[in-house]
C-alpha cells in the first residue's frame, strides 16, 4: 500500500507538470486571440475576454470568460481588484505555479492602460514569457516525469524500510 | 434594467450613491458635470443645481459634494468599460457616447502630433449629457416635412441643448412608422456618434420605427453613400452636419432621388450663411425646409420655419 501511495504521488506530480504545460499553451492561445480582438476588432476588454474565453473551451478559457462577465457587470470595482480576485480563483483551480500567476498579475497591471499600443505591447511581452516557459518546461518535462515517478517509488521504498 | 439604473452604473461607487439618492424626475435631468475638486453639478429642468453628499439639490454652496480625482478616474473606467484604448477616435473628438445614447464630453490635457489631436490625457472634466427619447415631439413638424409632394429636404438648425437630435429622432420614427392614412417609408440613418439610435451591440435602444436601417458609428459622408448603394432608403437622416465631405454626400443623396433630414449647430439661417462650408446649402437652395429651434418655450421649441428661399412659413 505504501509503495502504491508513493507511486501515486509520483504520478500525480508528473500529471501536474503535464497539466501546467497544457494550461500555459491555453493561455498562449487566449492571448493571441485577445491580441486580435483588441487590434482588429477594437473590442472593449470585457467583450474581448468573453469572446476569446468562449472560443477556448478549457479551464483557462472559462476563467477569462468569467473575468469578462464580471467586468461587464460594472460592479463598481476597479479592474485591478477584479483581476486579482480572478487570479486567486485561477490559482486554486489550475496547475499554474506562483511564477505563472505573477506573470498574469503583471499583465493585468498593464491591461488597464488607456492606449492600444501599450495593451498590445503588454500582451506580446506576456506571450514571449509564456513561450519561454513553455519551451523550458517542454524540454524538462520527460526528465521531470521520470524523476517524479522514480522519487515516488524510492520514497515509498524508503518508508517501507523505515517501517520494517 | 431601466435607463436610469443603466446610467448610474457608469459612475464611481461614491457618485452612484449620491446620484441614486437624488429625488428627481429622471426625464428632466439634462446634464451631470464632474470637475476635479469642484462641486458636483446637475442641469435639471434647464436650471443648474449643486448636489450634496445626501443627494439633495441646492442652489447655494452650503451642502455640496466635491468631485475627487478618484471619482473621475473610476467613472472613466466604467464609461470606457476599462478600455479607453477602444475610444481613441472618440477621445480625439472630445466625447464618448455610452450605452443609452448619452454623450460624455471630456476635457484635460490635449496631446498633439503633426496630424492634429492625438489624445487627451489627465482627464479632469466630464460632462454627461443625457439623451431622452421624447415620442411625439416631431408630430407638430411632420406636416411641414411631409406633404402631398413627398418628403421635403429638411435642415433643423439649433444651438446645443435645444433638442435637435431629439426632434430628428422622432421625425425618423414618425416617417418610418407612418400612420393609418399613409404608409411609412424606408429611412436610412447614419448615426456617427450613436446618439440617434443609441445602438448597443448593433441593436437600437431608441425606437426609430419599423422601416429604419442604421449605420452605427459610421462617418456621415461614407455612411450616406453606403446607404444609398446598399439599403435603398427613401429618406436619409444624419445629425450635426458640418464638413465639406458631408455637404458633398448630401448632394449625392439628393441627386440619387432620396430625401434628406439633417441637423446643424446654429441660431438662424444667417448663421448657416456665414459658415463657409455650409453657405452653399442655403445659396443653392438644397434644403426645402429650415426649422430653427430654441429652448425659450422648453427644449425642442420651434422658433421659426422657413422655405428654400428663406421665407417664413
Amino acid at each position: 500500500m505504501v509503495l502504491m501511495a508513493g507511486v501515486g504521488c509520483g504520478m500525480a506530480y508528473s500529471r501536474n507538470q503535464r497539466m501546467r504545460l497544457e494550461q500555459l499553451r491555453q493561455l498562449q492561445q487566449l492571448m493571441l486571440l485577445l491580441q486580435g480582438e483588441i487590434q482588429y476588432q477594437c473590442s472593449i476588454l470585457p467583450e474581448a475576454f468573453l469572446t476569446c474565453g468562449n472560443q477556448v473551451s478549457s479551464i483557462c478559457g472559462r476563467w477569462l470568460a468569467d473575468t469578462g462577465k464580471r467586468l461587464n457587470n460594472m460592479e463598481g470595482i476597479p479592474f485591478q481588484t477584479i483581476w486579482e480576485q480572478q487570479l486567486q480563483a485561477l490559482q486554486k483551480e489550475t496547475a499554474l505555479n506562483a511564477a505563472n500567476i505573477e506573470d498574469l498579475r503583471r499583465l493585468g497591471n498593464q491591461l488597464s492602460y488607456p492606449d492600444k499600443e501599450t495593451q498590445l505591447g503588454a500582451i506580446q511581452l506576456y506571450c514571449q514569457r509564456i513561450k519561454q516557459q513553455e519551451e523550458h518546461l517542454t524540454g524538462e518535462l520527460p526528465g521531470k516525469m521520470k524523476l517524479g515517478t522514480a522519487l515516488g517509488i524510492l520514497s515509498s521504498v524508503f518508508l517501507i524500510i523505515l517501517l520494517i | 434594467m431601466d435607463k436610469k439604473q443603466e446610467l448610474w452604473k457608469v459612475f464611481s461607487l461614491k457618485l452612484r450613491q449620491i446620484l441614486m439618492n437624488m429625488n428627481i424626475d429622471f426625464e428632466r435631468l439634462q446634464e451631470i458635470r464632474l470637475r476635479v475638486w469642484e462641486p458636483l453639478l446637475v442641469i435639471y429642468d434647464n436650471r443648474e443645481f449643486f448636489v450634496g453628499e445626501t443627494g439633495r439639490l441646492s442652489t447655494c454652496m452650503n451642502d455640496i459634494y466635491r468631485v475627487t480625482p478618484e471619482d473621475i478616474r473610476s467613472t472613466l473606467d466604467f464609461i470606457s468599460r476599462y478600455s479607453l484604448y477602444a475610444y481613441e477616435d472618440e477621445i480625439r473628438q472630445g466625447f464618448i457616447t455610452i450605452q443609452g445614447g448619452h454623450r460624455v464630453g471630456i476635457a484635460g490635457k490635449v496631446v498633439m502630433d503633426p496630424q492634429g489631436i492625438k489624445t487627451i490625457r489627465h482627464i479632469a472634466f466630464l460632462n454627461i449629457r443625457l439623451s431622452h427619447q421624447v415620442k411625439g415631439c416631431g408630430s407638430e413638424l411632420l406636416p411641414i416635412v411631409r406633404d402631398d409632394t413627398g418628403i421635403r429636404h429638411t435642415l433643423i438648425i439649433s444651438p446645443p441643448r435645444c433638442g435637435k437630435t431629439t426632434l430628428l429622432r422622432d421625425l425618423i420614427r414618425l416617417l418610418s412608422d407612418g400612420t393609418q392614412d399613409w404608409q411609412g417609408v424606408t429611412v436610412g440613418v447614419v448615426d456617427e456618434r450613436s446618439e440617434i439610435g443609441a445602438c448597443y451591440q448593433g441593436i437600437p435602444q431608441n425606437d426609430l420605427g419599423k422601416r429604419t436601417d442604421i449605420l452605427d458609428c459610421c462617418p456621415k459622408a461614407y455612411g450616406m453613400l453606403m446607404l444609398i448603394r446598399s439599403m435603398s432608403p427613401v429618406v436619409v437622416a444624419v445629425d450635426e452636419i458640418g464638413s465639406r465631405e458631408d455637404i458633398e454626400a448630401i448632394e449625392y443623396v439628393i441627386n440619387a432621388g432620396c430625401s434628406i433630414l439633417a441637423t446643424v449647430h446654429g441660431n438662424s439661417i444667417e448663421d448657416i450663411r456665414n459658415k463657409p462650408v455650409l453657405r452653399r446649402l442655403v445659396e443653392e437652395r438644397i434644403f426645402e425646409r429650415y426649422v430653427v429651434l430654441n429652448n425659450k418655450g422648453g427644449i425642442g421649441h420651434i422658433e421659426r420655419i422657413f422655405d428654400a428661399q428663406g421665407n417664413g412659413l
